[in-house]
């Protein structure tokens, strides 16, 4: 089979942190084939060197077996070269073929799409991948896996000879993914070839012919499905770095230091849950995405309402659920949506660092400079948060150091718990590591640490003991040693 | 860490952000002291600063305000009102600081109103104050019945005394602006206002309480903006239903030419307070140039469109 994407030795840093370090890559004519591994272990950088967004620092790519390099996303498109993203790029409140065609030239005219043609064109590129509905229809109205035909459509439309799907099933109902299968069948039979990134395994497995592992930004292996097994795969993405990943302190536990008991809300998004962490334990929760993984920790933070339950620090029970008891009992969350909710993006490292403890390091009024200084100097230390000093704005901060700035923040409570709510989303391998060693470090020095975390890895590395959710309760609970991931999932799924 | 670098850095353009202001200020006085009679003279600069007080005084809570990232519309009408109130109760016979007290009360209470609806019952707060702004008005035509209140007792003009040759209202001006200064820029208090500007979902995240910062800001410009009421009717002896209405506007126009942002997070007291300045001194100028106060807005107009273009190019 000759091969439509050959990529070697793709290199690729980001401020002096290698991303990608000499990434190979193989796409056949036709072929579907499986670009799987961790989160930062570079498919997104990858894709996005292959379809021009990003400029490699080394390597070469051939298509369709000339060397290319893609300047920006419109060359690679007019190459043939089509990504549809997790978030579908859609006007909601545009018909079906208003939406295939708006990049058309050939379809536009005065600003506007051409009707008939361009409908009866819309409507056969729908059909032929399987779609059922009018393409008059408003694509804000379509369900979720029909958006996802329109995209494809469109991609379609622009000849694609070379279709990336970035995590494709991620927004569908597992019963709509067969649909998904079938398209992406018809597909193949009109000689597209398709990237397929997922962590999914079980759909990789059925719908790739090929898989390649990427881990730390290197090419583990290329090989055919038929040749390897999911737990092969597995260890190939997670690798036996793991332990270097996730440095396990010492495990010493000490007495209970958070203890949540029937933790209850009107909406049984979380419906009595009951558990606790010791001193210098890393407990991690895990579960699918509304089986209250994610909402049970902020409802100890007091960011969601509860009607029922208890939260206790040391035995002692919190007055009530709200962020400012918690953290003056001694409770630290680090949110999800860091722009959002983690820092004060335009201002500075040092203001951002003593934000939760303005008050212990004021007098009456006035912020007691020396003080502060000596805080702020302590946690840029301490993490090795890298800035051009205190006053350099959040703004130009890398995600991860970002992140570590509101670790910093947290720590200056002095919290006895906290809480991490996906702590290295949007951040770099390099950073990953070190946050994930200051966590153990922290729960080496006694600190009670619950993790929750889109990514199974990161709970299947951190934790001590894993909690797994499903509809709003606990149905497992595994140690370290004895959790995989098939085994979580399997809890998660069905329970 | 080099530690000391950026922080002279930081406050070099610090410095950077008021020249042109002070330049444009500069210009103004060179230019009406040259072509504007009995401009130069000490006696008019004591009176530009008298005139400015009022809305001087209304800046500070004000520039806190918008720095935390709101707006309040209302200030106009709590002036009026506040103001009436003074006026109506002085006249039936009550006593001179009780009067002022139940006008700053009303200040207050039109401020805590404002700062419920927007901090409890979370609705925006330019509608909210557009709302209490055409509310506390009407109430004023109300009170008043459309009939000017003067006529207030000896006692209450000491106001207009001055001490050491500076009107009082000046001198309450400036120790307002010092302190509301080292409160933004020193204290836990401005840190949070900041705070709260820039991302008021990460500072309730951080423990910031935030319901209490707007409600108590709000109730603050309700106060100040009283104050600056009394000294407002203490000048001008009287009080009418449409007492300062629009200076709401002024008082914005203001703070924006002093560099503070309408989408909040950013400003300084410094700023809005020479944006102030600037204004009156415009305005008193082209009085004695016997320019009419209807192309003098234009030029304000004109003057605010500038400033806010070239801080744009820089950004």
């Amino acid at each position: 089979m000759t091969n439509v994407i050959e990529m070697r030795g793709i290199c690729k840093a980001f401020g002096g942190v290698p991303v990608l370090k000499g990434v190979d890559f193989e796409l056949g004519a036709g072929e579907i084939v499986a670009l799987v591994g961790e989160n930062g272990a570079g498919k997104s950088t990858l894709m996005r060197i292959l379809t021009g967004i990003y400029a490699k620092d080394g390597g070469e790519i051939l298509y369709a077996g000339q060397p290319v390099s893609f300047r920006n996303a419109k060359e690679a498109s007019a190459a043939g070269i089509q990504i549809i993203h997790q978030e579908f790029n859609l006007f909601p409140n545009l018909s079906v073929t208003e939406n295939i065609f708006l990049d058309h030239p050939q379809m536009v005219r005065h600003g506007i799409v051409d009707g008939k043609r361009a409908r009866s064109r819309a409507a056969e590129l729908v059909a032929a991948i399987g779609g059922d509905f009018d393409v008059d229809e408003k694509v804000g109205s379509l369900t979720v896996q029909n958006q996802q035909i329109v995209e494809i459509a469109k991609a379609l439309a622009c000849d694609a000879k070379v279709l990336i799907m970035d995590e494709p099933t991620s927004a569908l109902p597992e019963s709509e993914v067969q649909k998904l299968f079938r398209t992406i069948r018809a597909l193949k039979a009109q000689g597209v070839s398709i990237i397929y990134v997922s962590h999914r395994l079980n759909e990789i497995f059925e719908i790739c012919e090929r898989i390649a592992i990427l881990r730390d930004g290197v090419t583990i292996r290329q090989a055919r499905l038929s040749e390897t097994n999911r737990d092969e795969v597995i260890h190939m993405m997670v690798g036996r770095e793991v332990g270097r990943l996730y440095p396990k302190s010492e495990e010493r536990f000490g007495q209970d230091c958070l203890t949540v008991s029937g933790l209850r809300d009107s909406g049984n998004v979380v419906r009595g849950v009951t558990f606790g962490v010791r001193a210098g334990e890393i407990l991690g929760l895990y579960g699918l995405i509304g089986s209250g993984a994610t909402e049970c920790p902020e409802m100890i933070f007091g960011l969601a309402e509860h009607t029922q339950g208890e939260v206790a620090v040391k035995g002692v029970p919190l007055r009530e659920l709200s962020v400012r008891e918690a953290i003056r009992r001694g409770i630290a969350y680090v949110p999800a949506d860091r722009h959002r909710q983690g820092i004060v993006r335009p201002l500075s490292v040092r203001f951002n660092i003593s934000l939760a403890v303005l008050k212990r390091i004021s007098g009456r009024l006035l912020i007691r400079r020396a003080q502060e200084d000596a805080l702020v100097e302590e946690y840029i230390q301490k993490l090795s948060i890298r800035c051009a000093g205190d006053s350099q704005s959040l703004e130009h901060l890398s995600g991860g150091n970002q992140q570590k700035v509101v670790i910093s923040k947290w720590l200056a409570t002095r919290p006895d718990v906290l809480i991490l709510n996906d702590p290295t989303r949007g951040v770099d391998v390099g950073a990953k590591a070190e946050i994930y060693r200051i966590i153990s470090e922290l729960a080496g020095e006694g600190m009670a640490v619950v993790i929750t975390s889109s990514d199974i890895d990161e709970i299947l590395g951190m934790s001590d003991r894993i909690l797994v959710f499903r509809k709003g309760t606990i149905v497992r609970e595994v140690s370290h040693g004895e959790a995989d991931m098939a085994s979580l999932l399997a809890a998660a799924v069905s329970g | 860490m080099e530690k000391t670098k950026p922080a002279l850095g930081a406050r070099l353009s610090g410095v950077r952000q008021y020249v042109k202001l002070l330049i444009i200020l500069i210009v103004e006085v060179a230019f009406f002291s040259a072509f504007a009679p009995y401009f130069a003279s000490s006696r008019n600069f004591v009176n530009i600063l008298r005139q400015a007080s009022e809305i001087g005084i209304m800046a500070i809570p004000l520039t806190l305000l918008l720095v935390a990232g709101y707006m309040d519309l209302s200030v106009g009408s709590i002036m009026g009102l506040s103001g009436i109130m003074v006026g109506m109760l002085m006249r039936a016979g009550v006593s001179v600081p009780l009067a002022i007290l139940v006008g700053l009360a009303t200040g207050v209470a039109v401020g805590l109103l404002n700062g419920f609806m927007i901090g409890c019952l979370n609705i925006q707060g330019v509608v909210v104050t557009i709302g209490s702004q055409v509310m506390i008005r009407g109430l004023c035509y109300i009170v008043t019945q459309g009939r000017a209140v003067s006529g207030y007792p000896r006692a209450f003009f000491t106001l207009n005394k001055t001490v050491a040759g500076i009107p009082i209202s000046v001198w309450v001006w400036l120790t307002l602006s010092v302190l509301a200064i080292v409160v933004l820029e020193r204290s836990y208090i401005g840190r949070n206002i900041k705070g709260i500007g820039n991302n008021a979902t990460a500072c309730v995240y951080s423990g910031v309480p935030v319901r209490r910062y707007k409600v108590l800001l709000f109730a603050f410009c309700g106060l100040v903006t009283a104050v600056a009421s009394v000294f407002l009717i203490s000048r001008i002896s009287s009080a009418e239903a449409t007492l300062g209405s629009g200076y709401e506007l002024d008082v914005i126009t203001a703070a924006l030419l002093g560099g503070v942002s309408i989408m909040g997070g950013k400003g300084t007291v410094q700023g809005a307070m020479l944006g102030i300045v600037i204004i009156g001194i415009l305005r008193n100028g082209l009085n004695m140039m016997g320019m009419s106060s209807i192309y003098q807005s234009i030029i304000l107009g004109v003057l605010l469109l500038i400033a806010v273009t070239e801080r744009r190019k820089k950004a």
